[in-house]
């Protein structure tokens, strides 16, 4: 690969201000919906986590917009019902702040918001769910409401109630008036249903009972420091189990609060500077804290005495501030997840604190960004409302040295255009076409085109804005030009799939493309979802399209949602660009049902001849569901890469997928003659599991029957972070991809099969090892494909490196005669994988074996091994994207900018706590 | 052994007296003749055949007199030759006075005196505290701190040395035997255990010095740690020492051994615990039902299996071990008992609170609540129950190694030492730190009083200091001779890698400035430093800013004050954590009225900052020369503040060369002994003179207070000893030399100087006139170490020892150094050799090193140092004495006949004249001072009650006047009060002369005086 190394490209990580997972806690028996992590971001984002027991995927980016900010989340959980033997798990609905009046609830299935609040109150600084109610509660009052209400903490001193029942956000009451005198209500949180505890900026904590608005207790911190402020502000309270509060506050202290007589019983001077996110753990029996000087601290209870408290370690993180945290057991989790201004969410052990590593999510989207138009060596990349367009171009100077390329910007890139979209919405997605003459934009409201025109002069992109159709009025997550650059495939919101078709591409200078006026709408497999799981939990969200790639030849089409279904449309007919616009635009047609009534039409119109008629031809071609897409299976987890395998050679082969569709004619006067061609399809799920499809056949390539994940290599199958795209190198007869995420690139060879870690390692005892080593490993099996994930941090900490004092195993001698090893320390659950078993290698062996030995025989020893199966690199990181820009020389392979986003590069907001000041002022030295 | 010095052997015939005869210089080439009938010394000194001196031009202003070197014959090579080896060894068995012996090593303290009983060596003063926690004595009235191998018991009231035992040693026992640890025996308050590192202990009343005679070997292997705990079982209540040490067969082991005194050769043993693993800790608790011990990063928790036991041999413990990834240096356990009993087994409910805290060599501490009932609540499937949560507290603040930690007695706070110099307390339930920086060194040990009033502190410099807890304040301090010492072994922090510092290759020992101050014989100065152990494989330059005082008569320390600048209250790292480096002080002399001090102080920055200038290609050495700091400092003491007042300060009295303007090494410093006059040679081969001018203002006399001139300081004559436009060969002008020597005459009339040289070129200065009266070549060879005056012979030592008559210009004698010392490297020599003279009884000493060979890299712990006493008229020595340290420092003891020695021990010995001892004011061993009746005070109070008369009696009076007083008070009560005190009060007890002195002085009165009184 000739790759250009690109670090100029400005995107500006945006500070994470809240963290929430959607369950603290999730027991082993309870029936709940499955967890998800928000992050809400100063630039309004707010992403969607999966922590899929370890291999954290971002599933969402909700899209915020101009001067909007997420400045508090919190999740309410609809309590659980029981009908009919049926259990409908309640939903999960968001809540969100941001400097404003308002309680914003968001619907994540459609990425947008639902409903909004606001009263007569000042901004809302904080908010906090009402605890859902215990069984004991709930029998001892049956009539009670069950569901959680909401506090809002407001910077006038007001508290204000929100209830959220009958499915709706309302103000309920106004517990506490705002008035003049009043300090700032800067933290919030519930001891129990009734009891709300209220840190100020006024040294004080204020308890109130929700059921009369009454004050309870006023307990105060006393007075700041020395030679600081006089008023401490607490930056942060949370009540544990026992109704114990803690708080921590602007003297960098923590303290402990009893619960019943509201006194201070202990305070612990921990960090140098202001304390401004607390954790706990479900069962109270361990305090986390982050603060302004980076440290988090672990606290648990000191041997001595009841309640007593003593911080166990700390340690740095992050970057910078320690701004928000959250926590999350269950499921084979136990983990912190905390975030700052530096942008990247850490995931801290929290039961094996000190024994698994840390670990930090990329703090660039999974979506890359990044797109270029590679017949013209562009790079396109946005974020929030802005799109920078750039021209790489070869150096002539060091074409050997493309490090260098960042140090001599002038020769290797050039920005060419600079477009700043009108309107508050941010961008959700941009697609640039492949002559590079077409930009589209995507909002959450609204679709924008432009083309793209060459100035002759000057190497300088002219920008003009298109009239989009009609139907670009609703905005889109995701959209994308198909590679001939005939269609434009819109995914909306809500997940509809659309298609418009360009009628003239506008590549001349002077004509302005024109598209079909009627969009063809695509809809997928209903998956018979059960009611109950439709109407509680998270709902459809699940269903959420958040792949799309079309075929070379632009005749298929894959979609995936975050299920793992991947549903895939052809393109029937041969294009007639004689046929006549319609002359009527049916309104009908346009998309503007429901979602829901589109899936009930779909249900029963799953006949294809039925389906036929309605779908709409243009220019003789008709998009349709292949015929085989159902027989696709769910993947275990969210494809995060949808690639369908260029075939170089496909040409040369015979084709053998047409006769098996053949039988499928119908009298219609249009052909509906299936794309031909082999159509594999390589998926890589979030978890790193990699298969390949026959799109038309429905089932796995042979490649992939032979090579399924367990026999990727080890190393592979180890790392963490998830795939975020590929490229494709079929120069010179390679079939290889090069996979690569944040932090890696990773070259497989397709042409051949990977060499089977059974043939190294002597068949079935590697097999028996590794199932034993799985089965003794209590608590790591969270993971899929051999990763080793205890409980969705980092991983283990070797015991050579364990900085806790302490090992994991202790030795018994009993007067020298007894001497055995035990555990020390537990898992924090034990919690078997009930995810899934090892893949048994048996049949892909099979498959392979008679191949692999004639290779062998051919190959004269299978220790000559002229070019690698596998290659990877972990030289540059972060990788934002890497891009396509041109073919590339000869031999070289594709033409590839790899874009970087060091951390450091990004400009982060000033800290107030340097690097090491805090040693000179330790001891006054 | 060796002898370091090879004798110049003579010519057949025997001259008994010295003989003065001119060299000729067509004398060379002696051939080497068989051995005379003479045996022993008297062979070896026969005086050179011929020394004819040069006649020509002795009155010169520059005339150069070329003295024949005498021709050395190398002794030992001759000895070896085939020939005579049967000679030698007849003359061996045949001779009174047995000839130097190889092989023979445990007769190198008794050899001497057969060889020459005119002189002896004292025992030996001072010495170091060894890095064990000192012991506070039950009533808190005494510390108890050890040296290497002695027991010292220090008052904590007046800091003053009470009672020093020194254990007797089986006669088999290693040169390098010390004692390990020692402990207050709990069921005796008056015993102390003490655990030598052969594997002896010893069982001594501290209160009266008993003990110090039998021993308990427990082991043949040594001991590494030693512990005792008072154990009641079948009715019975007795001290059971656990102790740890290697197992014969590989391994290490703890065991516990029932120690009764009825029956002392019968001692129960039982091992408890082995492993392979070296453990270096050990203690108990609880009568020693729980014992936790270190090993290697390894926790051992022990706990008493039954009380039910007759024997040791008996005793059962059962352990659990944890890890922890870094080496454990330090660690203490409190227990405490069980209030909560919820959610423990029934077998654990009365166990106690075990809590452990520990520290490691990368400097953090980790506490361990209730860690017994958590390690031994294991179920039976071996699995942990939960909610218990092992992890222990982790506490980072020390950036190093914590040499100790300890907790106070209520469990609330932690204290713990390090190399910061930083006393930190740790609040435990506020997570709050206490800090109580700048000590003046690293902290060792913390030992928490019995009543937890107060902290003992130990420091690395050689000191100890009792705080009080509540406000940090000092209530005694004790401080030794702080001047370095070599470590004993390897240190466990070496382990962490870091940052090399500027190392000496080879090894050598910096020589400690050191001088006695004429005008009170008794004060010892010193220049040390903060860091005072050497390793033993890679030396550091070591920095020696502070001048500390140090009175010999009372093995006490007076004063200490900085020289140069120090980093004590500043921040002592550099932000990339390289240490600061400290100037160190090269040389120290004293006027001869003991006013005026002078001292050198040189600086290099570290190498490491200039590694920038690599890429220049420029030689590096040359750019540390180039910023190297040199200071000439006149002191004058002040009789206000007690302390040396800096007058004058000259910044790079030397430069680099004749052209440079660099700062260049000084070499030597003389004082001049009739008058306030100071030389120095240095590095561009200018002798330059030092004297004082009277400081003015404007023409008027600035004066002091009292009336008295300001004198400064300033360069009187800088001569140079030019010798390019004297030697044909050139070559030699462009190197620098490497050494040089200066003295003075002992009229201060003649001033003699040598830099380097092939030739051995010696210049004679008249000083007033600052004229190089007359030059010698051939008076030294190879590198000059040093040059003294004796009379009117010049004493000059280099690879050569010659005696020189500048009167006569002969040679008086000459004697060549062994191979061994001589083969030295230039700089090893100027540190590690040593000559003095000693004008009263006529006599110089030399002290040469000698690293004997052994496998591996070179180490300072195979060097051992000789000291030979010679006589100004004769080439047989007085004295040889082999030292199993290196001399640091050597000195003649002003006020009487003899030497004071400083060795890396940091003990000072005397060697002194027999039947001189009237006239000395000198060090007399501690024990000497010591005498039995002192304790019975404080032994009847402790044993009684605490009785607050007795603390009045002592303070007053203090131990070392007691005794005479007493002694004399019942034999001779004719002697008036006011000739007894005009002996004795006349000053703070720690000045009074030496005991042996005020003994004769009081003999003095009743033996000449008695008869007279008693008539009247």
């Amino acid at each position: 690969m000739d790759i250009h190394r690109c670090r100029f490209v400005p995107f500006p990580p945006s500070t994470i201000n809240a963290l929430a997972f959607s369950h603290s806690h999730i027991s082993k028996d309870q029936k709940a919906a499955p967890p998800r992590l928000a992050v809400g971001r100063a630039n309004g984002d707010i992403e969607l986590w999966n922590p899929q027991g370890g291999a954290w995927l971002q599933e969402t980016i909700i899209r915020g917009g101009k001067d909007r900010s997420i400045d508090g989340l919190v999740w309410t959980q609809d309590p659980t019902e029981e009908v009919d033997g049926k259990i409908f798990i309640g939903k999960s609905r968001l809540f969100s702040i941001g400097y404003t009046t308002t309680v914003t609830e968001w619907d994540f299935a459609k990425g947008r918001p639902l409903r909004q609040a606001s009263g007569n109150h000042g901004e809302i600084w904080c908010i906090a769910a009402q605890p859902p109610i215990s069984k004991s509660e709930k029998g001892a009052d049956p009539g009670q409401w069950v569901g959680q209400r909401l506090i809002a903490g407001c910077t006038d001193g007001a508290l204000v109630l929100y209830s959220t029942e009958d499915e709706d956000l309302q103000l309920q009451r106004v517990l506490v008036r705002p008035s003049a005198k009043k300090a700032k209500v800067i933290s919030v949180v519930f001891q129990n249903r009734n009891i709300v505890v209220a840190g100020c900026t006024d040294s004080t904590i204020r308890i109130y009972d929700i059921r009369n608005g009454s004050t309870v207790r006023n307990m105060t911190l006393g007075s700041g420091p020395k030679g600081g402020p006089k008023e401490i502000i607490v930056w942060s309270v949370k009540a544990l189990r026992d109704g114990t509060i803690v708080s921590g506050d602007s003297t960098g202290e923590i303290k402990i609060w009893d619960g019943k007589l509201y006194t201070l019983r202990q305070r612990i001077k921990s960090h140098q500077q202001d304390v401004l996110s607390l954790a706990t753990n479900f069962d109270g029996s361990a305090i986390f804290s982050g603060g302004m000087d980076r440290r988090t601290v672990v606290y648990k209870p000191a041997g001595k005495g009841k309640g007593r408290w003593a911080e166990v370690a700390h340690r740095r993180f992050h970057t910078h501030d320690v701004k928000t945290m959250a926590s999350f057991e269950g499921g084979g989790l136990s983990v912190i997840v905390s975030g700052g201004p530096d942008a990247a969410p850490t995931v801290v052990p929290l039961g094996q604190y000190g024994f698994e590593n840390q670990r930090s999510l990329p703090f660039l989207p999974q979506d890359t960004l990044i797109r270029s138009a590679p017949k013209h060596g562009l790079m396109m990349n946005w974020w929030d409302r802005e799109i920078h367009i750039w021209h790489i171009r070869k150096d002539p100077d060091c074409t050997d040295n493309d490090e260098d390329i960042e140090n001599k910007p002038p020769q290797g890139r050039k920005l060419v255009a600079k477009i700043l979209i009108k309107g508050e919405a941010n961008i959700t997605s941009a697609a640039l076409n492949s002559e590079g003459s077409l930009l589209a934009v995507s909002t959450n409201s609204e679709i924008k085109l432009f083309q793209l025109r060459p100035k002759v002069e000057e190497d300088i992109l002219r920008v003009s804005k298109l009239p989009g159709p009609s139907t670009c009025c609703s905005g889109a997550r995701l959209i994308q030009f198909s590679p001939n650059g005939k269609w434009l495939c819109i995914i909306r919101p809500d997940s509809q799939i659309l298609l418009l078709r360009l009628l003239t591409s506008g590549t001349s200078s002077a004509s302005s493309p024109t598209f079909h006026p009627k969009p063809t709408k695509l809809t997928r497999l209903d998956r018979k979802t059960e009611k109950h799981i439709l109407l509680g939990g998270l709902g459809t969200y699940d269903r959420t399209i958040a792949q799309l790639a079309f075929s070379a030849d632009s005749r298929i089409l894959a979609v995936s949602d975050i299920s793992g279904h991947i549903d895939t449309f052809v393109l029937t007919g041969q294009e007639d660009l004689s046929q006549a616009l319609p002359s009527n635009l049916s309104e009908a047609a346009s998309p503007s049902s429901s979602p829901s009534s589109s899936c009930e039409s779909e249900s029963d119109s799953d006949d294809p001849d039925e389906g036929n008629a309605k779908k709409q031809t243009i220019c003789g071609q008709t998009w349709r569901r292949n015929p085989s897409a159902a027989l696709i299976p769910k993947l275990p987890s969210a494809p995060v890469v949808l690639s369908f395998r260029p075939s170089a050679t496909s040409s040369k082969l015979p084709n053998g997928t047409v006769a098996l569709h053949s039988t499928r004619n119908n009298p219609n006067p249009i052909s509906h003659s299936l794309p031909g061609g082999e159509a594999r399809l390589l998926v890589i799920t979030s978890t790193s599991q990699i298969y390949e499809f026959e799109v038309l056949k429905g089932s796995l390539s042979d490649w992939s029957r032979r090579n399924p994940t367990s026999v990727f290599p080890e190393e592979f199958k180890r790392t963490l972070e998830t795939v975020r795209g590929c490229i494709w190198d079929l120069s010179l007869g390679r079939e290889r991809v090069w996979l690569y995420s944040v932090g890696w690139i990773w070259m497989f060879d397709l042409s051949r099969d990977l060499p089977s870690s059974s043939s190294q390692n002597g068949g079935e005892r590697g097999v028996v090892v590794n199932g034993s080593k799985k089965r003794k490993r209590n608590g790591n099996g969270g993971g899929s494909g051999g990763r080793e994930r205890a409980s969705g941090a980092g991983g283990a900490i070797p015991d050579s490196q364990l900085g806790m004092g302490i090992s994991r195993s202790m030795k018994r001698v009993i007067h020298e005669e007894v001497e055995e090893d035990s555990q020390l320390i537990q898992g924090s659950m034990d919690v078997d994988s009930d995810t899934n078993t090892p893949d048994l290698p048996d049949l892909s062996l099979l498959r392979r074996g008679s191949k692999d030995g004639g290779k062998r025989g051919k190959g004269g020893g299978s220790s000559y091994e002229p070019r690698p199966h596998d290659w990877h690199t972990f030289k540059y990181r972060p990788i934002m994207g890497v891009v396509l820009i041109g073919e590339g020389e000869e031999g070289l392979g594709p033409e590839v900018a790899v874009v970087e986003r060091p951390a450091w590069e990004a400009g982060l907001p000033g800290r107030w706590e340097g690097e090491q000041e805090w040693r000179d002022r330790e001891v006054g030295l | 052994m060796a002898s370091a010095l090879k004798r110049k052997r003579g010519p057949v015939e025997v001259l008994d007296t010295p003989k003065r005869s001119k060299s000729v210089k067509n004398q060379s080439g002696n051939p080497l003749r068989p051995v005379s009938d003479k045996a022993g010394w008297e062979a070896a000194f026969n005086p050179p055949q011929e020394l004819v001196a040069p006649t020509n031009g002795v009155n010169g202003n520059h005339s150069h007199g070329t003295p024949e070197s005498p021709e050395a014959v190398d002794y030992e090579a001759y000895v070896q030759d085939e020939k005579y080896k049967d000679a030698i060894h007849q003359r061996e068995k045949l001779s009174q006075n047995v000839l130097y012996d190889n092989s023979n090593k445990t007769s190198v303290y008794s050899e001497p005196k057969k060889t020459n009983d005119l002189w002896k060596l004292s025992e030996p003063i001072g010495g170091r505290m060894i890095n064990a926690d000192p012991v506070f004595t039950a009533d808190e009235k005494f510390l108890i701190v050890a040296n290497r191998r002695t027991i010292n018991v220090y008052s904590t009231l007046n800091s003053l040395l009470t009672r020093s035992v020194k254990p007797i040693l089986k006669d088999d026992a290693p040169r390098t035997t010390r004692i390990v640890t020692y402990c207050l025996s709990p069921t005796h308050p008056n015993i102390i255990w003490v655990a030598f590192s052969d594997g002896s202990v010893f069982r001594i009343d501290w209160t009266t010095g008993r003990g110090g005679n039998d021993h308990w070997t427990i082991s043949s292997t040594g001991c590494i740690h030693m512990t005792v705990a008072s154990m009641e079982s079948s009715g019975r209540r007795r001290d059971v020492v656990f102790t740890t040490e290697t197992k014969k067969d590989g391994g290490f082991r703890i065991t516990a051994h029932g120690m009764s005194q009825e029956t002392p050769s019968d001692t129960p043993t039982r091992t408890i615990y082995t492993t392979p693993n070296r453990i270096q800790f050990l203690k108990t608790a609880k009568e020693g039902s729980v014992i936790v011990a270190a090993s290697g990063n390894r926790v051992l928790l022990g706990r008493l299996r039954s009380t039910e036991y007759n024997t040791v041999e008996n005793i059962r413990y059962e352990f659990r071990i944890f890890e922890s990834t870094e080496v454990i240096k330090s660690l203490d356990v409190r227990v405490s008992e069980r209030k909560e009993t919820d959610g423990l087994k029934k077998s654990l409910k009365k166990s106690p609170v075990v809590d452990v805290v520990v520290g490691n060599i990368r400097g953090v501490l980790f506490v361990h609540n209730d860690l017994l009932a958590k390690l031994f609540s294991q179920q039976a499937d071996g699995k942990l129950p939960p909610g218990i949560s092992m992890v222990p507290r982790k506490l980072h603040w020390h950036r190093q190694v914590v040499h100790t930690v300890k907790w106070s007695l209520d469990g609330n706070y932690i204290i713990s030492g390090g190399t910061e110099t930083v006393l930190v307390l740790w609040q435990l339930d506020t997570g709050k730190q206490q800090f109580l920086p700048h000590m003046s060194a690293t902290i060792q040990n913390v030992v928490v009083a019995p009543s937890g009033t107060s902290y003992a502190i130990q420091l690395a410099d050689n000191s100890a200091m009792i705080l009080s807890t509540a406000e940090l304040e000092p209530t005694a301090n004790i401080a030794g001779i702080q001047a370095s010492v070599l470590e004993s072994e390897e240190p466990l922090e070496a382990q962490v890698e870091k940052v090399e510092e500027l190392s000496w290759r080879p090894p050598l020992v910096q020589s400690t400035p050191a001088i006695i101050n004429p005008a009170n014989p008794s004060k010892l100065l010193l220049g040390v430093g903060q860091t005072q152990e050497i390793s033993a494989t890679k030396p550091q330059v070591m920095s020696n800013p502070f001048l500390q005082t140090f009175d010999l008569g009372s093995a006490h320390n007076l004063s200490r004050q900085a020289l140069t600048r120090t980093n004590i209250t500043n921040v002592n790292a550099a932000p990339s954590t390289h240490p600061l480096s400290e100037p160190r002080v090269t040389h120290m002399k004293i006027s001869h009225d003991g006013k005026w001090l002078a001292t050198v102080d040189e600086w290099t920055p570290p190498a490491r900052e200039y590694d920038f200038l690599k890429h220049r290609g420029k030689d590096l050495s040359v750019e540390v020369q180039q910023r190297r700091e040199v200071f000439l400092k006149f002191w004058q003491w002040s009789k206000e503040s007690e302390l040396w007042e800096l007058v004058s300060r000259i910044d790079s009295p030397h430069s680099l060369g004749p052209d440079s303007g660099d700062a260049g090494r000084i070499f030597a410093l003389a004082a001049d002994p009739s008058s306030s006059r100071f030389s120095t040679i240095g590095e561009d081969s200018i002798v330059r003179t030092w004297g004082t001018k009277t400081r003015k203002r404007d023409g008027v006399v600035v004066r002091a207070k009292d009336g008295n001139a300001f004198r400064n300081w300033h360069c009187q004559h800088a001569i140079c000893l030019g010798k390019p436009e004297l030697l044909e060969g050139s070559g030699h002008s462009e190197k620098y030399p490497t050494s040089g020597s200066v003295t003075f005459s002992e009229d201060g009339s003649v001033l003699a100087a040598a830099c380097d040289s092939d030739d051995g070129l010696l210049h004679i200065v008249d000083p007033d006139s600052g004229i190089i009266r007359l030059s010698h070549t051939g008076l030294f060879e190879g590198t000059i170490i040093g040059m003294e005056f004796l009379d009117q012979d010049l004493i000059v030592l280099s690879n050569k020892l010659f005696v020189f008559d500048v009167v006569s210009e002969t040679f008086r004698f000459a004697i060549k150094l062994a191979s061994s010392p001589a083969s030295l490297t230039p700089r090893q020599k100027q540190e590690m050799m040593h000559l003095a003279v000693d004008r009263r009884s006529r006599t110089f000493a030399v002290a040469l090193p000698t690293f004997s060979v052994q496998s591996g890299k070179p180490s300072l712990w195979s060097a051992s140092c000789e000291l030979t006493v010679f006589h100004q008229d004769s080439r047989e020595p007085q004295l040889t004495e082999e030292f199993p340290t290196i001399i640091t420092a050597l000195l003649p003891a002003v006020s009487s006949e003899g030497y004071i020695v400083l060795d890396t021990a940091a003990e000072i010995r005397t060697v002194m004249k027999k039947g001189s001892q009237a006239v000395t004011a000198l060090a007399q061993s501690t024990s000497a001072l010591e005498l039995d009746t002192v304790p019975e005070e404080p032994t009847s109070e402790m044993l009684q009650e605490e009785d607050v008369e007795g603390v009045d009696d002592y303070l007053l009076t203090p131990a070392a006047t007691q005794d005479g007083e007493g002694d004399d008070d019942n034999e001779h009560p004719v002697v008036t009060q006011q000739q007894l005190s005009e002996i004795f009060d006349i000053g703070p007890s720690f000045a009074l002369p030496p005991m042996e002195e005020m003994f004769y002085q009081v003999a003095g009165l009743f033996s000449s005086k008695p008869l007279a009184q008693s008539v009247s």
